[in-house]
Formats: C-alpha cells, sequence, structure tokens
C-alpha cells in the first residue's frame, strides 16, 4: 500500500506532465483530504507569466559591459602574448649569444615534437570549463 | 532536425561570439522575459531584478564563447543568472523592500479578497524557502521546466528535483492552510 507522500509525488508529476496518474492515485486523491489539500495547493500557486516589458536600457548597458570587458581581456591578453613571446625570443637569443646554440636546437626540436602531444589535454580542459559554465 | 527559431538563435550565438553588438542585444531581448521574469520572482524587488538581469547578462555575454551548445542557451543562461543572484543575494537583502505585486485595495468581492490573500500567503511561504529550492520550484511551476532540465540545471539527480519540489510545495501548503501559524 502506498503511502500519502508517495501519491503525492504521483499527483505532482501528473499536474507537471511528467507522467500519468494511476486509478490507484485517483480513488485515493476522491477519499483523502491531505491529498486533495495538496492538490488544491498546487492548483493555487498562479502560474500565469507576468506581462513583461523589455527594458532596453538593462540590455544596452549589458552589451556595453561586456563589450568593455571583452576588449580589456582581449588587450590583457594581447600584451601578455606579446612579452611572453619576447622573453622567449631574448632568453633562446641570450643562450645563443653564450654559446649554447646546439642545446636550444634540440629543445626546440623536442617543443615541436612533444607540444602536440599537450593537445588532448588542452581540449578536454577547454570543454571541462565549458560544461563548468553551460 | 532544427526549428527556424533554433536555427535563428544559433546564428545570433556565433555572431555574438564573433562581438557583434547587434547579435548581443538580440540575444538578450530574446531572452530578457525569461530572466527578469525568473529574477523578479525570486528577488520580489523590481530594481534588483534588473541589476541581476544586468549582470547576468554581462557575464553571459563574456562567457558566450564557452557556450558549447550542450543545453539550450535559455538554460545556460538561467544558470548564470541564479548564480549571480545567489552573488549579490549578500548585498541588496540588507536593502530589500518586500513589495506587494498585487494590490489588494481595489477587490471588489469577497471570494477575490481570499484568493489575494492565499497569493499573498504563498508569496511570503515562497520567500521563506531556501535556494536552490525556490529556483527549482519558480521554474517548475511557472517556465514549465522539465525534471531533466532542472537536474541538468542544478547539477543534482533527477530523484533529488522531485523531493525538493514535493517539499516546497507542502511548505506551501503548510503555509497557506495554517497563515497564521508563525504569527502566534
Amino acid at each position: 500500500m502506498k503511502t500519502c507522500a508517495e501519491f503525492e509525488m504521483e499527483i505532482m508529476h501528473a499536474f507537471y506532465d511528467e507522467g500519468e496518474m494511476s486509478e490507484d492515485c485517483k480513488s485515493h486523491l476522491a477519499t483523502c483530504e491531505s491529498c486533495q489539500q495538496f492538490y488544491e495547493t498546487m492548483e493555487v500557486i498562479p502560474r500565469e507569466k507576468e506581462e513583461i516589458i523589455i527594458d532596453e536600457w538593462v540590455i544596452q548597458e549589458s552589451v556595453r559591459a561586456a563589450r568593455f570587458a571583452l576588449e580589456t581581456r582581449n588587450r590583457r591578453e594581447r600584451w601578455i602574448f606579446l612579452i611572453g613571446t619576447l622573453g622567449l625570443m631574448g632568453i633562446g637569443l641570450f643562450f645563443l649569444a653564450a654559446g649554447f646554440g646546439s642545446f636550444m636546437r634540440n629543445l626546440y626540436i623536442a617543443m615541436y615534437l612533444g607540444g602536440p602531444l599537450l593537445l588532448p589535454i588542452i581540449i578536454w580542459k577547454r570543454q571541462k570549463r565549458g560544461r563548468e559554465h553551460a | 532536425m532544427r526549428g527556424e527559431g533554433e536555427l535563428h538563435e544559433q546564428q545570433l550565438i556565433e555572431r555574438a561570439r564573433r562581438g557583434d553588438s547587434i547579435a548581443m542585444s538580440q540575444l538578450m531581448r530574446d531572452n530578457y522575459a525569461l530572466v527578469y521574469g525568473y529574477l523578479l520572482k525570486v528577488t520580489r524587488d523590481q530594481e534588483t531584478a534588473k541589476d541581476v538581469t544586468q549582470e547576468a547578462m554581462t557575464r553571459s555575454l563574456v562567457a558566450i564563447r564557452l557556450f558549447r551548445g550542450e543545453s539550450k542557451f535559455s538554460s545556460w543562461l538561467i544558470q548564470i543568472a541564479y548564480h549571480a543572484y545567489l552573488d549579490e543575494r549578500e548585498k541588496w537583502e540588507k536593502r530589500t523592500v518586500h513589495q506587494e505585486t498585487e494590490q489588494i485595495a481595489s477587490v471588489s468581492t469577497e471570494q477575490e479578497a481570499m484568493r489575494h490573500e492565499q497569493v499573498d500567503q504563498i508569496q511570503k511561504a515562497l520567500l521563506e524557502i531556501e535556494e536552490p529550492d525556490r529556483s527549482i520550484f519558480l521554474l517548475k511551476h511557472e517556465q514549465g521546466y522539465t525534471y531533466r532540465e532542472l537536474a541538468d540545471l542544478f547539477d543534482l539527480k533527477e530523484g533529488t528535483i522531485r523531493s525538493k519540489l514535493h517539499y516546497t510545495i507542502k511548505k506551501i501548503q503548510k503555509k497557506v492552510r495554517e497563515p497564521d501559524e508563525d504569527m502566534c
């Protein structure tokens, strides 16, 4: 025999079109005052959506703030890339001038060959980050 | 097979990712009622709801390149709105003005007055329900989200969503049936 809580769950599923109400449940609902109150409560809670007027100012401000944030981020990323690239180039040239030419050559070969192996990890991390946001 | 509306939305998302302001505005305009409507229900304050809507929309546009289309764009936006609301809650909690959305001054019949009183009790009961239970209930009851969508949105199991909904309705039922209980 099902409890009232179980019948209420069934009533809730039927109310939200997520399931059918069984004959058992229907006959229980006809006699149980507590379950009737549960059903009536769901019915009495307003479901109609309020008429909403779009506030263009909110939208325009959101877009403006987002564009500003994106531009700031892009600018920062460009600077990081530029400084990073120049820094790496400087280090490379320094080692070259200090007589570590063959070491640098081998390092670059290792980087070019080994770098692509990191791609699956980078892709996996990006997807994971996307899932967290989604 | 994708619907025309969905295709249109997909095009807007692609254009917004490339930084097209018109597409960004259109995308936000299309989802404004959903986001603002949801936030208005949870905050019960128009100004706060507008502030959080703006914050949520800004966040979503900044992060739009991370949207992979695994869920509906509107669900993704609601998730961002929910987190923006949680972040902002502490800031505005102290200055919340409990505005009554329904004026009962002009009710003409006793039946209408009773209904307004009931709606008032429901609103009060809803305010007492903790997050995410309140958001889950509002999104289910008013926006028609499915259990599956809600489970994805709040990163919970479908069974947990059902239990939370049941618990919320029971709480409202109690409040509606025994409105004077907490006055004692």
